[in-house]
């Protein structure tokens, strides 16, 4: 019997290959969608989860508590981690990462290189995490000052072998450290929330006058990682912080050290600090690729309903035969489920089969590591099988239960039962379900992309094109700058040349002040700091709207002058008369008075998901570590040549290295960049998907209606006249479809934009567009089938009876 | 072996009740060979429908081989018209994905018959009907008439008592609609009871009593 019903199943779909394409097809591509949303859903969550004890891991982060807002940091003070060991009984281990971001030059062989992926390690971080070492032993490989273990790309990099153990990296500096390789590590898995290519041994950095140095709650930047006895110790080690925290930390410094715990597997997907080591993951986006995944697959399944009792009138006389001949109702419907069981699987096949040849480009698409063994771990298996079993079964119950209530007497007179033609309602509203769900992420589709394009282009107050960045690493030209920068100017192709110590879209030091403008200040005041150079405001273009910018004339704008942003004059009380007030700003232990010559217009360094800051500009740290360049476009690559060659003129003993800002500030929405891509790739592929089953109804329709089409034909319709008919219900479909998506699309729309302190209208034109291009869609989708009809001859539609 | 009293078929709407047939009372014996007539809309096929457990009467009372339909479970219907009735089309009404062998193996699937003993009797009864060559085909590779043999050996296979035949002749040439016709009377003469509906006159010849059906009653029942 099951026999007979796989031969039918098989020649059912052999016969109607039309039919059976656009059902594989259809499934297929929905299945693909979905297995390969679940692949990069399955890669995000697995972060850090290949740590033996991840779940006991925590990472302690610091926030800084300011008249602004709070600036949280995944690092903190050095002191947390050994003080929590020590009087905490439920932690059981710390270990810590310092000195990221830098950049730092190495010479091995007479070779120079440079990395910002370097960081000192505690002894106790091979035995803390299970990074895996190819060569050294676990608990000795830091133990002492100067080793440095590296991984097996960077041994290849600077030493050209993976077994570099023995060999001398030395670290470029005021002084030169000689750091002896003691082991060699495997690359850090791309799930990793972790980026680094060397661990140097944090007992370098240990005063040997004073060993406490490193164990300080008032000071240093590590990225401190403690163990627990048990998940559960979490909130009573948080107590606990807070405890110490007070026995600690001096009252002078208590807003700058306010920490809080994160669970290591949570830090992919829930944390986004300023300073991370890589950009995160982000939750939002594995919620909104999981939706897609399921509606995808949802429409899929309904096209096969859809389909399948669309085409019950051409099944309806074997159901009748096979009453006649004895099947009873539950061999009938086994029959049908039989068949979307075996299409199903078809589909499975051949998604598998998809995947395996696309899962590099996909990776590259997405920006995760997918990899080709991922299908093949037993969660996937048994979602495949889930997705199967549901799709296989729950879109085959309805055609198979429908299908079978066929009575004979009826069918087998050639008579329609009711339901059978392509009117139905249940398949009425499922097509409005696809739709709804297609124009939605049409609408959310074009927000994203309307953002996008919206952050890439607003002005942002200060030039970006054409500006080339020199990094100055190691402040290498700092004491020649005035000589560099004039060398440089020496050639027409370059404009303009300032320096200064942040980036765009970098950190900036927050730095503290006082004002006499500002009553209730709780002594935690502050505003950014931007160091900058003399050119610096004309260079970036940045508007001077009261006083004046900084003259190498004057002597004290070398010294004690600064510019104020309007936002931070108004912060401050002084917007109506900024010129010549004075505020005290924080330098080390004291309080450094500086003049106000100028105020300038507000522009946004930051990337425009946040609020412009607060900033002051001025000589502050006389350290310059980016040199900008505006050149002249025509003339590109003889600007970089000249820059170059001046550099090695001037800093020989460092590589030089540069990039374009605009390139730079793209960086910044590399992952808004990406989602909207493959946002926008998903809901093409929902759209197709709607539009194939919405292309079969459509055919069906008019196989139904040719006799009444050639009838209307003989009496005179039009082409037109016809096409509006099938096509009006449709359209009406659509417009219900359309009307139901746009509130729910506004309010996802909405939610998505409150990520971003500057952000786009969303106004009618993108719903009037979304909804009439599902209008245009389906209208051409359902003409194909329908023109033909219309335009063929009635003679031939009538001559069938 | 059929035995009809007082049947009733009716649709109601709204307003009125629509009388199919009226008064229906109507006894077959073991091995009559029955044609019913009547112009069209009479009641022929709903008849035939309700004799074959298609359909059932709205009223009245349906007795085959002395057991009493009308007041069976579907079930227990379908069991009976499974082991006893073969139908006959006449559009044939074959499975278009299945081949001539696996249209007529198909009433045995449903009766649950073992393999082996479905080959042989597949077999058979393609011999008896001089199809082996043709057992591999489609329906739509065959003629109408070719087609409405293999209709009848479907009707056959499970041996059953009872042949009902739907104007089996209708969509086939005359000399077609004669072999059909010879072959009824044959298996008749075997012992088949058969009941068809046809408009033919030509064709009731064959058969040795004709019911004809005006308006939903029996106008007339001769025996010839």
């Amino acid at each position: 019997m099951i026999k007979n019903y796989l031969k039918i199943a098989v020649r059912s779909i052999l016969k109607n290959p039309g039919y059976s394409g656009i059902n594989i097809f259809g499934l297929t591509l929905g299945i693909t969608c979905f297995l390969f949303i679940f692949l990069v859903v399955q890669y995000e969550v697995s972060f850090d989860r290949f740590h033996k004890d991840a779940d006991l891991i925590y990472r302690v982060d610091n926030a800084l508590k300011l008249s602004s807002g709070e600036y949280k940091y995944p690092n903190g003070p050095n002191g947390i981690g050994p003080s929590l060991l020590t009087e905490v009984p439920e932690v059981t281990g710390f270990t810590r990462l310092t000195g990221n971001g830098q950049q730092r030059i190495f010479e091995v062989n007479n070779e120079l290189f440079q990395t910002e992926d370097a960081f000192y390690a505690d002894s106790t971080f091979f035995e803390f995490f299970d990074f895996e070492l190819t060569f050294g032993d676990r608990s000795e490989v830091l133990d002492e000052p100067l080793m440095v273990v590296l991984t097996e790309n960077a041994a290849l990099r600077f030493f050209g072998k993976k077994n570099a153990v023995g060999e001398i990296l030395t670290l470029k500096g005021n002084q030169d450290a000689r750091y002896l390789v003691s082991g060699i590590m495997e690359n850090i898995p791309a799930n990793s929330h972790m980026n680094f290519e060397m661990l140097l041994s944090l007992e370098t950095l240990r005063n040997p006058n004073n060993p406490a140095n490193l164990n300080s709650w008032n000071g240093g930047g590590a990225f401190t990682y403690i163990k627990l006895n048990s998940p559960k110790s979490a909130d009573l080690v948080y107590k606990k912080i807070l405890e110490l925290k007070a026995k600690y930390v001096e009252e002078s410094n208590s807003i700058r050290v306010n920490p809080s715990l994160i669970a290591m597997t949570d830090i992919h997907l829930k944390s986004n600090l300023r300073n991370e080591m890589q950009p995160n993951g982000s939750m939002d986006v594995v919620y909104v690729f999981s939706a897609i995944a399921i509606f995808i697959l949802l429409i899929a399944a309904i096209n096969y309903m859809n389909l399948a009792t669309a085409r019950s009138a051409k099944r309806a006389k074997e159901v009748g035969v096979r009453k006649v001949l004895g099947a009873y109702k539950n061999q009938l419907i086994g029959q049908f489920m039989g068949e979307s069981v075996v299409l199903v699987i078809i589909s499975a096949m051949l998604s598998i089969a998809v995947i395996g040849a696309t899962i590099n480009l996909m990776a590259d698409f997405t920006g995760k590591a997918l990899t080709i063994d991922m299908l093949f771990q037993l969660r996937v298996v048994m979602v495949l099988l889930i997705v199967v079993i549901l799709i296989g079964f729950g879109s085959g119950i309805y055609p198979a239960l429908f299908l079978s209530s066929f009575k004979p007497a009826v069918v087998l007179k050639g008579k329609l039962a009711p339901g059978m033609n392509s009117s139905g309602s249940l398949r009425k509203g499922l097509v409005i379900f696809q739709f709804s769900i297609s124009i939605m992420l049409m609408i959310g589709t074009y927000t994203v992309y309307n953002q996008l394009t919206y952050m890439k282009n607003k002005s942002l107050g200060f030039q970006k094109k054409n500006m080339l960045v020199i990094s100055n690493t190691r402040n290498a030209v700092t004491p020649q700058l005035d000589a560099f920068k004039n060398e440089l100017m020496k050639d027409p192709s370059i404009e303009r040349v300032t320096s200064s110590m942040s980036k765009p879209g970098g950190l900036r030091p927050i730095i503290f002040i006082k004002s006499e403008t500002v009553i209730d200040d709780e002594g935690n005041l502050n505003l950014a700091g931007i160091s900058t150079d003399f050119d610096y405001m004309s260079t970036f273009g940045i508007e001077i709207l009261k006083g004046r910018d900084f003259d190498r004339s004057i002597p004290s704008d070398s010294t004690q002058s600064i510019l104020l942003n309007e936002q931070a004059a108004r912060e401050l009380n002084i917007i109506e008369d900024p010129l010549g007030q004075i505020i005290q700003i924080s330098q080390g232990q004291d309080w450094v008075n500086k003049k106000v010559i100028g105020l300038v217009a507000d522009v946004n360094f930051e990337p425009l998901q946040r609020k412009t800051e607060s900033t002051m500009y001025g000589p502050l740290f006389g350290s310059n570590l980016y040199i900008y360049v505006k050149v002249n476009p025509d003339r590109l690559a003889e600007s970089i040549e000249l820059a170059h060659a001046t550099w090695e003129q001037f800093a020989p003993e460092i590589p030089f290295q540069y990039s374009f800002l605009e390139d730079d500030l793209n960086q910044l929405y590399q992952s808004e960049e990406q989602l909207s891509q493959v946002v926008i790739f998903f809901a093409i592929l929902t759209v197709i998907i709607a539009c194939l089953g919405l292309f079969g109804l459509a055919s069906f329709a008019t196989e139904q209606r040719i006799k009444e089409i050639g009838v209307r034909k003989v009496l005179g319709a039009s082409v037109a006249q016809v096409l509006l008919l099938i096509s009006k219900d449709f359209m009406v479909l659509i417009i219900v479809a359309f009307l139901i998506a746009a509130p729910a699309a506004y309010f996802l729309s909405d939610w998505w934009l409150q990520n971003f302190a500057f952000k786009v209208d969303l106004g009618a034109f993108t719903f009037i567009l979304a909804g009439l291009g599902a209008l245009v869609i389906a209208l051409s989708t359902i003409s194909y089938k329908t023109l033909n009809a219309a335009r063929s001859n009635p003679v031939k539609a009538l001559r069938i009876d | 072996m059929i035995k009809l009293n007082d049947v009733d078929k009716f649709i109601d709407s709204k307003y009125q009740r629509t009388f199919i047939l009226k008064g229906i009372d109507l006894e077959i014996k073991q091995g009559e060979f029955v044609t019913i007539m009547g112009p069209s809309g009479a009641g022929k096929s709903t008849v035939m429908n309700i004799i074959g457990m298609l359909d059932e009467p709205s009223q009245g009372e349906y007795y085959f081989l002395d057991e009493p339909i009308h007041k069976m479970k579907e079930r227990k219907r379908s069991e009976l018209h499974k082991h006893h009735i073969g139908f006959v089309f006449q559009a044939y009404h074959l499975i278009d994905e299945l081949t001539v062998y696996e249209n007529i193996e198909t009433p045995l699937l449903y009766k649950g018959v073992k393999s082996s003993e479905r080959k042989s009797l597949v077999a058979e009864m393609l011999d008896r009907f001089q199809m082996v060559a043709k057992k591999d085909l489609f329906p739509e590779q065959l003629s109408g008439g070719q087609q409405q043999l293999v209709g009848v050996a479907r009707a056959l296979i499970g041996q059953p008592k009872l042949l009902l035949a739907d104007e089996p002749t209708g969509n086939l040439h005359s000399d077609q609609a004669e072999e059909i016709m010879k072959l009824f009377q044959k298996l008749n003469s075997e012992g088949m009871t058969i009941v068809q509906v046809t408009h033919s006159k030509e064709n009731a010849a064959y058969g040795k009593r004709t019911i004809n059906i005006v308006d939903g009653a029996i106008d007339t029942d001769d025996t010839h």
